[in-house]
């Protein structure tokens, strides 16, 4: 019995040192550095698309894990701008055309003079062609709130199309969707 | 150019007196009417002989002209006169042509108060509206509908129109304006074929036509149950930056057109928009006052054509839509007096868009981003 007790206590000493040199030797995270890679604007593909094999959740779990993992992530809900952007694989990555761009561009000049309906259909032009901001700006053509402070006068909007077109640039990549989907979840 | 307070005299007898029908512009001012005399000494006679002018419409009544031809500009009218007798008024539809050669005979000889007008008419062609220019100002921008273009399967492009005979439409509607208007951009040439779109298109079926262009489209079931027999498609219409004032892209699917577009196919076309413009409107002029009171009723009931019986088209248009035509002062005013305060960051962000629209052939690509981050500017100092 004594023998069984001091084999005991030597273990115990024993996982004791090693947990504290892995402790001592373990490479640190410097936080702020890992969130800053992690923060933009442009539709990037910060995770690498998944191996053919890996399933779609399986992605998402390492997104969420990842996250979790981020030392400065900001509080749950849309509203961070610090988070993981996962993109799906079925979402084209490279930067827009030239096409796309002109379309883009027809379109602000158009939401900027009120003209909201032509504005929605070169921003929907644009969009087709892989744009991913065109997305964001479509989310705000068609945003109450946004073409209320635009001077837009008798034109609603229409708050389900906005939310879709904001989720949809969130997916493409956009860190600026996420604050517009906060601001929308807040005025639910 | 006559003004409209004068009879038109030819041989000696009166023929036309513009704004005979208009009587309550004489009614507030009671000595105007002994005021009217024909154009000269040699003619008073005549004058005596005008008929006396027909009963006479209130103050707050009004005369809207619109295509006969064109579906969705008459479904636009009717919606526009119920909204406007709920806010008491008194309005009529005139039917008429709304090409430019039209617009500016309606300007001159005082046919109608208002107008509801394809965009196009009035400005592919300066030339032809510089005279009437600045007495049809717009009332507001309304939602434009796509150009449709429907040709044999044989037909694979535009180009392939150049030489050959078109369905234009009834001559001065707005299929036959715009179908103009966008052949001239484009630089094709066919031969025009004015008659109306059911006519055309069995024109078009028995192979006498090699096209047919319509406007109202979406309006019209004679288009809607055209091509049972998958002989003809809808051609494609690229958008170019010549195209830039007018026109806004817009895509049909096989949803619109199951007859005219395969299940999987979108095809490119552009849209062209409606303008409700005041008619001999000049500022300044008595009936610049009554389009500004027609415009006050407009506006403050514009909310009661946006319930579900009315065409969806009105829930697209934001009255504040800028047009590239002189637009009825009182409707400016009236916009802003609606609008909220614009802030700096809104401010700059319209001055970059002015900007980038002045350039030399339009925005660029290279704009995008720079709009772009004006417009987050802007957003963000809102949140």
């Amino acid at each position: 019995m004594p023998m069984i007790l001091l084999k005991s206590v030597a273990g115990l000493f024993a996982g004791v040192a090693v947990g504290a040199l892995s402790l001592a030797y373990w490479p640190q995270i410097h936080p702020t550095n890992v969130a800053a890679r992690l923060v933009v604007e442009q539709p990037q593909q910060v995770v690498q698309a998944a191996p053919p094999a890996l399933e779609k959740s399986a992605v998402d779990k390492l997104a969420l894990a990842l996250r979790d993992v981020q030392p400065n992530a900001a509080p749950a809900g849309f509203g961070s701008t610090r988070g993981l952007t996962l993109t799906p694989t079925n979402v084209d990555f490279s930067p827009p055309s030239d096409d796309a761009r002109r379309f883009r561009a027809q379109g602000l000049v158009a939401l900027a003079g009120g003209d909201v309906a032509a504005a929605r259909a070169f921003l929907e032009r644009a969009a087709d062609a892989g744009d991913a901001r065109a997305l964001l700006v479509l989310g705000d053509a068609y945003d109450p709130a946004t073409l209320t402070r635009l001077g837009a006068v008798g034109l609603k909007g229409d708050p389900s199309r906005a939310r879709d077109y904001y989720h949809r640039a969130n997916e493409a990549g956009l860190a600026a969707a996420r604050q517009r989907i906060a601001a929308y979840e807040v005025s639910q | 150019m006559v003004r409209y307070d004068h009879p038109v005299v030819r041989n000696g007898k009166v023929i036309l007196w513009h704004g005979a029908w208009r009587e309550r512009l004489r009614s507030k001012d009671p000595g105007q009417s002994a005021k009217i005399q024909a154009p000269d000494a040699k003619d008073q006679n005549q004058s005596a002989a005008v008929p006396a002018a027909p009963p006479k419409p209130s103050q707050n009544s009004f005369a809207l002209l619109a295509d006969p031809n064109d579906a969705c500009a008459s479904r636009l009218a009717s919606d526009f006169v119920a909204a406007m007798q709920a806010g008491g008024a008194d309005g009529r539809i005139v039917a008429g042509g709304v090409s430019a050669a039209a617009l500016g005979a309606a300007v001159n000889f005082d046919s109608a108060d208002l107008a509801i007008a394809p965009l196009d008419a009035l400005v592919a062609d300066p030339q032809a509206s510089a005279a009437w220019r600045e007495r049809a100002p717009y009332i507001a921008k309304l939602s434009g509908e796509p150009i449709e273009i429907v040709a044999a399967r044989d037909v694979a492009d535009l180009g392939q129109l150049a030489g050959r005979e078109v369905g234009f439409g009834v001559a001065n509607s707005a299929d036959a304006t715009s179908a103009a208007a966008l052949f001239n951009t484009l630089g094709v040439a066919p031969r025009p074929a004015y008659e109306p779109l059911a006519d055309a298109l069995n024109d078009l079926a028995a192979g006498r036509l090699a096209a047919v262009v319509a406007v109202d489209g979406r309006c019209a079931p004679t288009l809607a149950q055209f091509g049972a027999d998958k002989r003809f498609h809808e051609l494609a219409v690229r958008w170019t930056p010549a195209m830039r004032s007018i026109y806004a892209p817009a895509r049909l699917t096989a949803k619109e057109r199951p007859n005219l577009i395969d299940a999987a196919e979108k095809i490119d076309t552009v849209a062209t928009p409606r303008a409700l413009i005041a008619l001999d409107a000049a500022p300044g002029s008595p009936r610049a006052q009554t389009a500004a009171a027609l415009t006050k009723t407009f506006f403050a009931g514009f909310d009661r054509l946006l319930v579900p019986d009315k065409d969806g088209a009105w829930r697209d248009v934001n009255l504040a839509a800028e047009a590239p035509w002189p637009r009825l002062r009182a409707a400016q005013e009236w916009i802003d007096a609606a609008k909220p305060a614009s802030d700096a960051s809104l401010q700059s962000f319209r001055a970059a868009a002015r900007s980038a629209a002045s350039a030399d052939g339009g925005p660029a690509a290279q704009d995008s981003d720079r709009l772009y981050d004006s417009l987050m500017q802007w957003r963000g100092a809102g949140q």
